[in-house]
């Protein structure tokens, strides 16, 4: 059903990334999955994915940081961005909604099945 | 001429010559005097002048080198022109000159100006960025404090005069120049104030140059830095400028050295004048006081009227008296003149050789003409008279004796019957005057055996002087007293008779004993033998009670000093060791006590703090290092409100060290009364380093938390799910079993990190409240209904009895939610299956009063006390539901009374239920701006 979508996961927690990945495929989604923030960005304005999954504490760039650059894009303006992270304070919430995020979660009180759903209703499946 | 005349003639014209003399010598006198006094009153009128204007000087020195000192100047000064920071601080900078400017009417401008020169800000905007650095107000200025001359600004021609003060960065190096420019009105009042030596008077403050910087009272202020000081004075300050490098602002030096001596000399106008001066020390100015000699001299011309008008009538009078004096001497020559004239008119042998017309003359003559009479007379009588008077003689005498005898006898029989009489009197007024003394007077024979006794007697010892009298005094009234005692009474008065004066303990009738003084006097015969004793004695019994009391008293007194003493002594020690600062100022807020901690904390000396005004001393700054405002410190809270005042919440404060360093501080300013005034107060500080070291890794560990538990518990969480959603194969009904139990063990660590989150939130007060118009209805509904699963599971009967048409409600919805919850799912959790639980909302006074009972479990009365406590569990609810973190109650109750303005309490009996309440008021809760929210 969602085979034509390609959905992007930046997030530099091994762990975490696979099991999004797993359960986003297993729904037949296409992934790519980066490690790296700056890579991340580099691949999200080459690759132009239809949904880009993305944590806010990583190395070198942070998810906002990415999120930033990203709204310079004339395709990133308007790219599909939920935000994860377990990082929960008012001024990151705040700038995220401010700059277009779909949506804002704290990672450890989500199911996958939430995500999941998520992802759907965002991409309209 | 008559003898009387020349001696008038001579005494008057002695006189005449004596007054001209005296007068020549007081008009000499006097000038010098009221020479001397014009100079001293001109000379104190300058000292006092130049000392007021020495003291206005220093006072704008002063400022100078405080404004110089601020921070805020060095930093902006140390900033890269055009930064970010740069701009920022130029705002405040401004400011802070235009502040100046308005707290002194007198400055006219107030400026930076850069190591360069150039003025970089100032409060005439259109003076920035002009290059200043040939004026010698920077360029003196790089060595310190430096007051320039009065000069016509370039700019906009006033006149004025400028302080200015170097700007040196921590190492030293400098960085530019503050310039105060000041207008000299306030200098003109001073010189020009009250004059006191007359009318011609006038102060003129010289510059260096000689031209006068002050209006002159006869050519106006046209002559300001126009009209030079011609007059030369001796030791004319100018030539004592070197004094400001010797010894500088000695206002003895004024009186001394610095002030020349009062001199005439010819003024600027060419008029003669007494003029003095004396060199402000730093200004290169001199002040002249001057008065024009006319003046200040005329009252010597009006003396001399008076000594003249003085001597005229004193002529007078002394003219008058000696034409009496002269005519009281020669009065009596006349008389014996007249008489000798009478006595011998017929004889004429005897020729006297004067001749002269005068008094003496006719007396000579006359005298003459006696001897020679008198000479005759002598010879024919004396025989005749020798015979008669022999017989006269012995006649009279006898008869004279006779009279003299029989006269004598009657005198004697009269004085006799007068002295009989007086003594009778003299007796009965005695033995009254003794009858009613109030002493006791008891006189005894020889062998002490009473003959007299007198009232007192009565009055001191209880007996009658009758039933007294004929009984032996010792046996009446004796108690025991030492054996010395009356062996040296007896000794004194028997065998040396001589008065006994001591004091003694006597009995009364009734057997009482009192103390009295006593005083027996032996009296004695002719031939030396006592006659009788007379004793007079005085009670003192309440006078040595009294004694005594003050004595007690005394002794209590000086106990109680003693110990205020060691209570003070403990107290000073208790104050040294507390390792708190301790610092205690009066009611104006002048340091009146410092602690040894305070001074180390410091870096001060005691006396460079006692004494002085604690705001001034002790300079407080926030985190961005702006000054605390006067009215925001916590010593003028406390005095202003009388209530004791520590740092606000959420702020810090710093102190400055000595050395200008900055230490973090906890202060608590606790105003002190006495009978309701306040009279100072007592502020305990201390340093707070640690501590906000502590809260810094306190915050740091939250965030640490919150990322790095739940990333592990996020990847537990999740592949447990995958294994149970049969993403990864099939599984047996056992593993899913297992399975599920890694879920919900891991649900439960999830909830107690965000549980313990919350807990640090509240307790560093960082989260937020953001309250929004609420429907209470639909927040308890959708509470209850995501309960369902658990209330269908338990067969639980749930009842909402919420009052109809409550209005919305100004409350932050994530956080009433978490109470609702909180409350309805221990209700669930603790209440046995098929229970009952009403959720009840209405309203009460100003409030929304919320309850939330149920008839489960209830809480043992002895945990009742617990239940709100952070980590608390009661015993029947740990069995109940191993999985509660005892943090449940704890975060709501801080979330209703801490942030929500409300009140929260409980009822309950054990195994009969319990009902939580709670209030939040009507009026909605305020926001709070916090960095994180709560539950997430």
């Amino acid at each position: 059903m969602g085979k034509n979508k390609k959905i992007l996961i930046i997030e530099d927690e091994e762990t975490l990334r696979k099991a999004v990945k797993d359960k986003l495929e297993i729904a037949s989604f296409s992934t790519v999955t980066c490690s790296d923030s700056v890579v991340g960005l580099e691949t999200a304005l080459r690759d132009h994915p239809d949904l880009i999954l993305l944590d806010i504490v990583m190395p070198k760039m942070s998810g906002l940081d990415i999120l930033k650059e990203l709204r310079k894009d004339v395709w990133g303006k308007t790219a599909e961005v939920i935000m994860f992270t377990n990082l929960s304070d008012d001024q990151s919430m705040d700038e995220a909604k401010r700059l277009g995020v779909r949506d804002y979660w704290v990672k450890s009180s989500l199911r996958l099945d939430d995500i999941l759903t998520m992802v759907k209703s965002t991409l309209g499946i | 001429m008559r003898i009387r005349r020349k001696i008038a003639v001579s005494f008057v014209s002695g006189f005449i010559i004596i007054l001209s003399l005296l007068m020549l010598v007081l008009g000499v006198y006097t000038t010098s005097i009221i020479r001397a006094n014009v100079y001293s009153y001109l000379q104190a009128s300058n000292i006092s002048k130049a000392e007021h204007l020495k003291t206005f000087i220093q006072d704008q020195q002063k400022t100078a080198v405080i404004l110089a000192a601020s921070s805020v100047y060095r930093d902006f000064l140390l900033e890269p022109i055009n930064s970010k920071q740069y701009s920022l601080l130029k705002g405040k900078i401004d400011k802070r000159l235009i502040r100046t400017i308005e707290s002194d009417p007198e400055i006219y401008e107030s400026m930076i100006i850069d190591a360069r020169g150039v003025i970089v800000a100032s409060s005439i905007k259109t003076n920035e960025k002009l290059d200043k650095s040939g004026d010698e107000y920077f360029t003196k200025a790089k060595e310190g404090v430096y007051i320039k001359d009065m000069y016509f600004s370039e700019i906009d021609g006033r006149v004025n005069y400028t302080v200015s003060a170097p700007i040196i960065a921590d190492d030293g190096k400098f960085l530019g120049v503050t310039v105060v420019r000041y207008l000299p009105e306030h200098i003109y009042k001073i010189v020009n104030s009250s004059s006191v030596i007359g009318q011609s008077e006038e102060n003129l403050l010289v510059n260096k140059d000689g031209l006068f910087i002050t209006p002159s009272v006869f050519l106006g202020s046209e002559a300001v830095l126009k009209q030079k000081d011609t007059s030369q004075v001796n030791g004319s300050c100018s030539d004592r400028r070197g004094i400001d490098s010797a010894s500088k602002s000695d206002i003895n030096m004024l009186k001394g050295s610095l002030a020349s001596g009062v001199t005439e000399v010819t003024d600027y106008r060419g008029v003669q004048v007494v003029e003095t001066n004396v060199y402000i020390p730093d200004t290169g100015w001199c002040l002249i006081t001057k008065v024009d000699v006319s003046e200040a001299l005329s009252f010597r011309y009006n003396m001399i009227w008076y000594y003249i008008l003085a001597a005229l009538f004193a002529e007078i009078i002394f003219i008058a008296v000696s034409y009496y004096v002269s005519r009281k001497i020669t009065s009596p020559i006349e008389a014996l003149h007249d008489a000798v004239d009478k006595v011998s008119p017929s004889s004429l042998d005897f020729k006297p050789g004067i001749t002269s017309n005068d008094e003496i003359g006719k007396l000579s003559g006359a005298f003459g003409d006696m001897v020679l009479a008198v000479k005759q007379a002598l010879n024919d009588t004396k025989q005749k008279v020798i015979e008669q008077t022999s017989e006269l003689n012995a006649k009279t005498i006898e008869a004279d004796l006779q009279k003299t005898a029989v006269l004598n006898i009657l005198e004697d029989v009269e004085v006799e019957k007068k002295k009989t009489e007086q003594l009778a009197s003299d007796l009965l007024k005695f033995r009254l005057a003794v009858d009613n003394a109030i002493d006791q007077v008891v006189i005894t024979d020889v062998e002490g055996i009473v003959i007299y006794g007198n009232s007192a007697v009565e009055k001191i010892t209880g007996y009658k002087p009758e039933e007294a009298l004929g009984k032996k005094a010792a046996v009446l009234w004796k108690v025991p007293m030492p054996n010395d005692y009356y062996k040296d009474m007896w000794d004194t008065i028997k065998i040396q008779k001589k008065p006994f004066i001591g004091e003694i303990r006597n009995k009364k009738k009734n057997g009482d004993v009192y103390t009295a003084i006593i005083s027996i006097s032996p009296v004695l015969d002719d031939k030396g033998d006592i006659i009788f004793f007379v004793a007079i004695e005085r009670d003192i019994t309440d006078r040595k009670k009294n004694e005594e009391q003050v004595k007690k008293l005394l002794a209590d007194t000086q106990e109680q000093a003693k110990s205020l003493d060691i209570a003070r002594l403990k107290d000073d020690a208790i104050l040294e060791g507390i390792g708190d600062g301790i610092i205690t100022t009066n009611e104006d807020g002048i340091i009146t006590l410092v602690n040894e901690s305070a001074l180390e904390m410091f870096g001060y000396k005691s006396e460079e703090m006692i004494n002085k005004q604690v705001v001034e001393i002790m300079r407080i700054t926030d985190e961005t290092r702006e000054e605390i405002s006067m009215k925001l410190r916590p010593i003028t809270i406390a005095l202003e409100t009388g209530k004791k005042t520590s740092v606000p919440l959420g702020s810090t404060y710093y102190y400055s060290r000595k050395d200008g360093t900055r230490f973090p501080s906890g202060i608590t300013v606790t105003p002190f009364r006495l009978d309701g005034k306040i009279m100072g107060t007592i502020e305990v500080f201390r340093d707070i380093t640690i501590e906000k070291d502590i809260d810094k890794a306190k915050t740091e560990f939250v965030s640490l938390a919150s990322h790095q538990l739940r990333t592990p518990l996020s990847a537990i969480g999740w592949y447990t799910e995958m294994l149970l959603d049969g993403d990864a194969g099939k599984i047996s009904v056992k593993q899913k079993d297992y399975l599920n139990e890694i879920y919900n063990g891991n649900k439960r660590m999830v909830n107690l990190v965000t549980s313990l989150l919350n807990v640090s939130r509240i307790e560093l007060g960082t989260f937020s409240v953001e309250p929004e118009l609420t429907d209470i209805r639909e927040i308890v509904q959708s509470v209850v209904d995501e309960m369902k699963p658990m209330i269908v599971a338990k067969k639980m009967d749930v009842k909402l009895d919420i009052e109809e048409g409550l209005e919305k409600i100004m409350v932050d919805q994530k956080l009433i939610r978490m109470v609702y919850q909180n409350l309805t799912s221990n209700a669930l959790k603790y209440t046995g299956e098929g229970g009952h639980i009403t959720i009840e909302v209405k309203v009460k006074d100003n409030d929304l009063l919320s309850s939330v009972s149920d008839n489960g479990f209830g809480i043992p009365k002895s945990q009742q006390s617990g239940i709100f406590q952070k980590l608390f569990r009661a015993d029947n609810a740990k069995t109940q539901d191993a999985d509660g973190t005892g943090l449940g109650l704890y975060i709501i109750k801080s979330i209703i009374e801490q942030s929500s303005n409300g009140k929260m309490w409980f009822e309950s009996i054990e195994n009969k239920g319990t009902t939580f309440y709670f209030t939040i008021p009507k009026s909605g809760v305020t926001p709070k701006k916090g960095s994180r929210p709560l539950g997430s």
